[in-house]
């Protein structure tokens, strides 16, 4: 009679038993009934087998490669720089693919005036692109698809988009593509009155672009500014808006703000004027949170915060601008900007500063003419072109 | 972490959650590093393809039906990504891989508690022993079977063979390790035993 195998076998002895520890990798059924059969036949080894399957499954790694917390750790914020960057790079992307064949206005300007900087990767793709003369239009242009331009005579319409349709002044123009992305031109002496699919209405000043998705999806809404805004948000704390332009991103959750970021001024106001906002530059630089009248600067890398008279940033959505000890020259590019018409002035205007307040209804002539009872200048129309000299 | 919690962050992560996303990354970084390495890879080269790995979902949000589906998806994905560093990229250290001839290997470990030292290096052999008698494809199979827990369906789908021969790999794996080491009775010898006692 053969005596039972296992007879005084410790739980350390099954951990060395091959038979045992098939069993415990495979867990196949016959040798489930093995064992089984073991411990029927043999009740005192019971409990050291018990003992040996807990130490097989706490005690036994195979390919135990884990890495260190602070490893993992540290793999994952690397990991999320990573993903910022190709944020970035994708939303350009998405972007500016979909109306790939066209110009923009402010290109020609973009590519002249930033030329000696660095190339961007926007300027790459605007270098990329083919240029077709007609988007200088003197017309609002709304593209809502790559073949699809609604173009807009009028001087001041109001755009809105609803769930099925986009409407002009109140007219419907096109139906809503609810996927696509939308991108709106506003030359030079025109303005517009937007509202967003999510309520969120923007007053777009003269000489900008704005690039939006049709309808808001996603844990976020995004739009893109390159020109001046003033918006108002609608509350949605779980969509966060961001503003996104060149340089910096203005992350908000319900609130007021005036945005000036023209490519070609080079320098970025946000003004605050309810609410609360983040910006938030490209660099590891800390989010800076601004508060009502507060208004954030950002030039060349260089950012500050003020507090300002709200009024004189906004005043342009009611037709008044308000200058503030600054140059003349700024003044012009502004009015040029805002009547769509072209402003030649001497050099010597850059030494004039001025304060003030301006009716944007007047008409060109007679603002410039106002002008020259302040300054030592005269001004002349000429060919179609204000000339500004000084006396 | 109770599975009910884990699928109520599986929800959140489908819906594209940041935080549910980084704490599966935190999740699955064992399981793919390890996996990673057991093909062979070198440590920094294994954490690249991971990061890409999880850049490409973060981006491209692909479905998953389930936290075990997720999983499958990170390691086939993790694996396509070595071969494509081994493939392109001078990782000077690391052994070259080729599509069948690869070195999946098996690292025993016994962690140094409880058990004392002497033991360990006998438990040690004797698993090892066990696990080296099977080809480095049996390995991989038995490896993405029984200590990833995946099924048969998609390790078939990550070895890049039918289920059928992933089920024969895995049979005749078991086979091989019953043949080679047993010094046991077979199943019936044994019930004859003990029917005598």
């Amino acid at each position: 009679m053969r005596k039972n195998k296992y007879q005084g076998y410790r739980a350390i002895d099954f951990l060395k038993d091959e038979d045992f520890l098939r069993w415990n990798f495979f867990k196949e059924e016959n040798d489930n009934t093995y064992w089984k059969n073991v411990m029927e036949m043999s009740p005192e080894l019971t409990p050291s087998i018990e003992k040996a399957i807990l130490l097989y499954n706490t005690q036994v790694r195979l390919n135990d490669y884990s890495l260190a917390p602070e490893v993992i750790e540290s793999h994952y914020t690397i990991f999320y720089q990573h993903v910022q960057q190709h944020r970035k790079r994708r939303s350009l992307y998405i972007w500016f693919s979909a109306i790939a064949s066209l110009l923009l206005l402010f290109a020609i300007t973009l590519i002249y005036q930033h030329s000696k900087e660095q190339p961007s990767e926007l300027l790459e793709f605007v270098k990329a692109t083919s240029f077709s003369k007609d988007t200088i239009s003197k017309d609002i242009q709304l593209l809502v698809s790559s073949e699809e331009i609604i173009r807009i005579e009028e001087k001041e319409p109001t755009i809105s988009y609803h769930s099925d349709s986009i409407r002009v002044t109140g007219k419907s123009v096109a139906d809503l593509n609810a996927s696509g992305y939308s991108r709106l031109i506003i030359p030079k002496g025109k303005r517009t009155r937007l509202t967003l699919s999510d309520g969120s209405t923007l007053h777009v000043n003269s000489g900008t672009e704005v690039i939006y998705p049709n309808r808001f999806t996603g844990n976020r809404r995004e739009i893109y500014v390159n020109g001046e805004a003033f918006l108002e948000v609608t509350p949605d704390a779980d969509q966060p808006f961001m503003v996104k332009t060149r340089d910096i991103e203005i992350r908000v959750l319900g609130t007021k703000f005036n945005v000036q970021a023209y490519e070609e001024d080079h320098g970025i106001q946000v003004v605050l004027v309810s609410g609360a906002v983040q910006v938030i530059t490209d660099k590891d630089t800390p989010k800076t949170k601004l508060i009502p009248s507060q208004m954030y600067h950002y030039k060349e890398g260089q950012a500050s915060v003020t507090t300002v008279d709200i009024e004189k940033h906004i005043s342009w959505i009611h037709g008044i601008l308000y200058a503030e000890d600054e140059r003349l020259d700024v003044l012009m590019t502004k009015l040029s900007r805002y009547y769509g018409e072209e402003i030649m002035y001497d050099e010597n205007v850059v030494n004039q500063r001025c304060s003030g307040k301006i009716d944007l209804k007047n008409d060109l002539r007679e603002v410039l003419n106002g002008l020259t009872f302040s300054f030592p200048i005269e001004t002349e129309y000429e060919n179609g072109i204000f000339k500004v000299r000084t006396k | 972490m109770a599975s009910e919690e884990l699928s109520n962050t599986f929800a959140k992560f489908q819906k594209g959650d940041e935080e549910a996303f980084s704490f599966f990354y935190r999740f699955f970084i064992n399981d793919m590093y390890a996996y990673g390495r057991s093909l062979g890879g070198e440590d920094d080269c294994v954490m690249d393809a991971i990061q890409d790995v999880f850049l490409k979902i973060f981006f491209n949000k692909p479905r998953f039906k389930s936290v075990a589906h997720f999983k499958f998806f990170l390691l086939k994905s993790l694996k396509n990504k070595l071969y494509d560093f081994f493939k392109h990229k001078p990782y000077s250290n690391t052994i070259n891989i080729h599509d069948n001839a690869y070195n999946f290997s098996i690292k025993t470990t016994i962690l140094d508690e409880i058990i004392e030292d002497e033991d360990r290096a006998i438990v040690q052999r004797r698993v090892e022993k066990l696990l080296n008698s099977l080809s480095p494809l049996q390995k991989e199979v038995v490896y993405l079977r029984y200590i990833q827990e995946l099924e048969y369906a998609q390790i078939s789908e990550i070895m890049e063979k039918n289920e059928t021969s992933i089920r024969k790999l895995v049979s005749q794996a078991i086979n091989k390790i019953r043949k080679e080491n047993t010094t046991a009775p077979s199943l019936i010898f044994i019930a004859l035993i003990f029917s005598q006692l």
